[in-house]
């Protein structure tokens, strides 16, 4: 029978404080990250905190760094050596399990739902655009890669700003998220790209460049 | 211990619950959403995104009549019927987009406006979370409850346990909405929705001593994925879709079990699948094989695509098979549980105080669920829940005294029967149960079946007096697990003995010991309700 080797970072808690502990799983050729993370918990160490829920791509509550990029454990492919961490910029709780709950309070700090009003004069009707941005699980991987939120606590970050563009060009927004981005920090944004979406939100493309009043990106449509 | 004190408690933050609490907050209410995990998410974000809004009254009363083979309450599909119509407008003024608006045909309703939101439910699960975020609604999220406080018959609080930080919370409230969802894990790995369904609003429900209602109906849908484990339970999409004019259904020895899957009601489907799986030919991986190629000529004359057939198909099975070019291994999922705790046409239980809204609610569904109404019952149930929540009164009452010390009792009675170098795992237990329930009462059941199930389960909650929990800790899934364990060993009893007591076949609950429907006997709700910490259970008509 193959076997993976998993090598995952355990801690208590936010400190930083991390050691590595190192697992052999059985390996079957379609098997998940997630599936070796279960057998883990079922059969070596039940002390593992991570989480997941709806067990592909639906939930984004499995999103980790595998191997050094930020994925849903649910749709990688366990590989013979892998080595598994908590996402990035994020506040750990313990091992690979980080704290959302900043993000709901973001939400309400940054208004990021739709703010009905009177309708903004000039605001075009973009439901093509609200329809690419729309479809974000909040799985953080896009937080996490970002370099610049480590060194700049007043830049929001790729996820905040998704939303703020969901906001934006959804048809009953009536507040000036354009303005709003400038506010929560898009000109600093390096455009190294490093966003990366696992759902396939482009967010250079579709957030940060029509922000930053580059249109011709976002211009195009499917 | 912190203690929190609101008009109404929300344990739940699905679509039932939020809309539950931003609609009481909007009368005044000071509320709180309590979520498992966090809010927007459950199986409402998980869905397929379909919402019923039809506005025939008249005709949707009449085909959810027919499609809840009499055990629906009248009163529930009324309230249905009348307000569903609402239900595109309601969610639009919540920022709601809905991609597709026309209805084509939908099982079971001859007028549907079934509307289906934008990237399935997943903007609805951003739009739940954005109304709680911009009304004055607190959340609680990772946060589990463990037990609702009923003194004297009346619900006034709940003992939660915060997952992130592990300690124990307290919460008086004057009313309280379970909105938990529903029990669909209990058939891991064959279970298409959210680990956190486990089922645990039952046992709160029955714990605090409201009763349930035909907890043996269970909608299984036919073609779901069964290998490998990551992946089985996994929905393929609607049998018309996925099998086309042209699939076809065959056993381990190549015979043929069943085609024009499209033709053929989807519970007759599902039958003809689980009798295959448990009398004749099933593969190695318990499934049946699905051949698709004779729909690829078609495809030219555009009667079938394999596009709709989930990516995850492809990342189970491989790219070949996921275009119908081999044959897949499929078995039934289960998908959403019709019974559950029993309400009157404002959610009322019979506990003063506690509401119960969306998949733990009971008695709408009746045998069956009818597409589009898993959503569009969350927003019509929430609404008349929340409204009547905040009705009669929203002015907070005093801490009440007696509640503190019950709550520190039980935290002290939990905490000193947790064995924390147990020789058990919970999740092992789990997973036994849970391969149990599939076996014995997933499918086509019987007498020596659901026998053996209720005393496995018996002999279960003895073990879990063993299970090792480990230091109680920041997100200790351990303790999680033993919390969930518990509750979904109730609800598996309860699911179990209702199998038991209806000696019929009705709606999704299939006997092969009794096969046919029994209108003389069993057009009646089977209740559920404990007595001196037993299950008991009595017959009633429908409310």
């Amino acid at each position: 029978m193959r076997v993976a080797h998993l090598k995952i970072a355990r801690s208590e808690d936010s400190t930083g404080a991390r050691h590595w502990q190192e697992f052999e799983v059985p390996w079957e050729p379609r098997s998940s990250v997630l599936e070796a993370l279960h057998y883990v918990a079922r059969q070596l160490d039940p002390t593992l905190a991570f989480r997941y829920g709806c067990r592909y791509k639906k939930c984004g509550l499995c999103a980790m760094l595998i191997s050094g990029r930020p994925r849903l454990a649910c749709t990688v492919r366990l590989q013979e050596e892998t080595v598994l961490e908590p996402l990035t910029n994020l506040r750990v709780i313990r091992d690979l399990a980080i704290d959302r709950r900043p993000f709901f309070d973001a939400l309400r700090r940054h208004i990021l739902f739709v703010a009905r009003g009177a309708a903004m004069p000039g605001k075009p009707d973009r439901l093509d655009a609200f329809l690419r941005v729309a479809g974000c699980l909040e799985c953080l991987c896009c937080h996490a890669m970002c370099p610049r939120i480590a060194e700049d606590v007043s830049f929001a970050g790729p996820f905040l700003f998704v939303k703020l563009a969901q906001m934006h060009y959804h048809p009953a927004d009536s507040l000036d998220r354009s303005s709003q981005a400038k506010e929560m920090g898009i000109e600093r944004c390096r455009g190294c790209g490093l966003c990366f979406c696992p759902y396939g939100i482009p967010i250079q493309r579709d957030v940060i460049k029509p922000f930053l009043g580059d249109h011709a990106g976002a211009a195009r449509t499917e | 211990m912190q203690s929190y004190n609101y008009d109404l408690v929300c344990v739940g933050g699905g679509g039932a619950g939020v809309m539950a609490a931003i609609v009481a907050a909007a009368l005044g209410a000071k509320v709180a959403v309590i979520s498992k995990e966090p809010a927007g998410l459950g199986n409402t974000r998980m869905s397929g995104g379909l919402i019923e809004s039809q506005s025939d009254e008249g005709l949707m009363f009449e085909d959810l009549t027919i499609g809840g083979e009499k055990l629906s309450s009248p009163r529930l599909l009324r309230a249905m019927a009348k307000e569903a119509k609402h239900n595109a407008e309601v969610l639009e003024e919540l920022g709601h987009i809905f991609e597709i608006r026309e209805s084509g045909p939908t099982e079971g309703f001859r007028k549907p406006r079934s509307l289906r939101g934008a990237h399935a439910a997943v903007w609805l699960g951003q739009v739940l979370r954005g109304v709680l975020a911009e009304r004055k609604v607190d959340l609680f999220e990772d946060m589990m409850v463990i037990e609702l406080l009923v003194p004297e018959g009346a619900a006034r609080g709940l003992l939660a346990y915060d997952l992130v930080s592990g300690a124990f919370c307290l919460f008086q409230a004057a009313k309280m909405v379970l909105a938990t969802g529903g029990a669909t894990w209990l058939f891991y790995p064959h279970a298409n929705g959210m680990s956190s369904s486990t089922g645990d609003g039952y046992a709160l429900a029955l714990d605090a001593g409201a009763e349930l209602v035909d907890m043996e109906q269970i909608q299984f849908l036919p073609l779901a994925l069964t290998h490998p484990v990551a992946f089985a339970g996994r929905y393929l999409g609607g049998q018309r879709m996925v099998a086309g004019p042209a699939g076809v259904l065959r056993n381990a020895r190549g015979e043929v079990v069943l085609d024009h899957l499209g033709e053929h009601p989807v519970p007759q489907v599902t039958k003809a699948i689980f009798t295959e799986l448990k009398h004749g030919s099933p593969s190695e991986h318990g499934g049946l094989s699905l051949d698709l190629s004779h729909n690829i000529p078609l495809r030219a004359q555009g009667r079938w695509s394999p596009e709709p057939i989930r990516e995850v198909a492809k990342f189970a099975y491989g790219p070949q098979a996921a275009r119908g070019e081999e044959p897949m291994d499929v078995a039934p999922t289960a998908h959403t549980t019709l019974g559950g705790v029993r309400v009157d046409e404002w959610c009322r239980t019979g506990v003063e105080g506690l509401y119960a809204v969306g998949e733990v609610m009971g008695g709408l569904h009746g045998g069956d669920r009818l597409s589009g109404m898993g959503l569009g019952e969350l927003f019509v149930f929430g609404r008349r829940a929340g409204e009547d929540a905040a009705r009669g009164g929203v002015e907070s009452t005093s801490f009440d005294p007696a509640l503190e010390p019950m709550a520190r009792e039980k935290v002290a009675a939990l905490e000193g029967s947790l064995i924390q170098d147990g020789v058990v795992s919970s999740l092992s237990v789990k997973e036994e149960l849970c391969r149990t329930m599939w076996e014995k009462v997933g499918g086509l059941r019987n007498e020596r079946n659901l026998r053996e199930a209720l005393e496995r389960i018996a002999r279960w909650k003895v073990q879990r007096g063993q299970c090792r929990v480990g230091r109680l800790r920041r997100f200790n899934l351990e303790f999680m697990h033993y919390l969930e364990l518990g509750f979904m060993l109730t609800t598996s009893e309860a699911i179990c003995i209702s199998a038991l007591v209806r000696k019929e076949s009705r709606g999704c609950h299939q006997r092969e010991d009794y096969p046919d429907r029994d209108d003389r006997n069993w057009a009646k709700n089977i209740v559920l309700r404990k007595r001196k910490g037993k299950i008991t259970y009595y017959l009633a008509e429908p409310l």
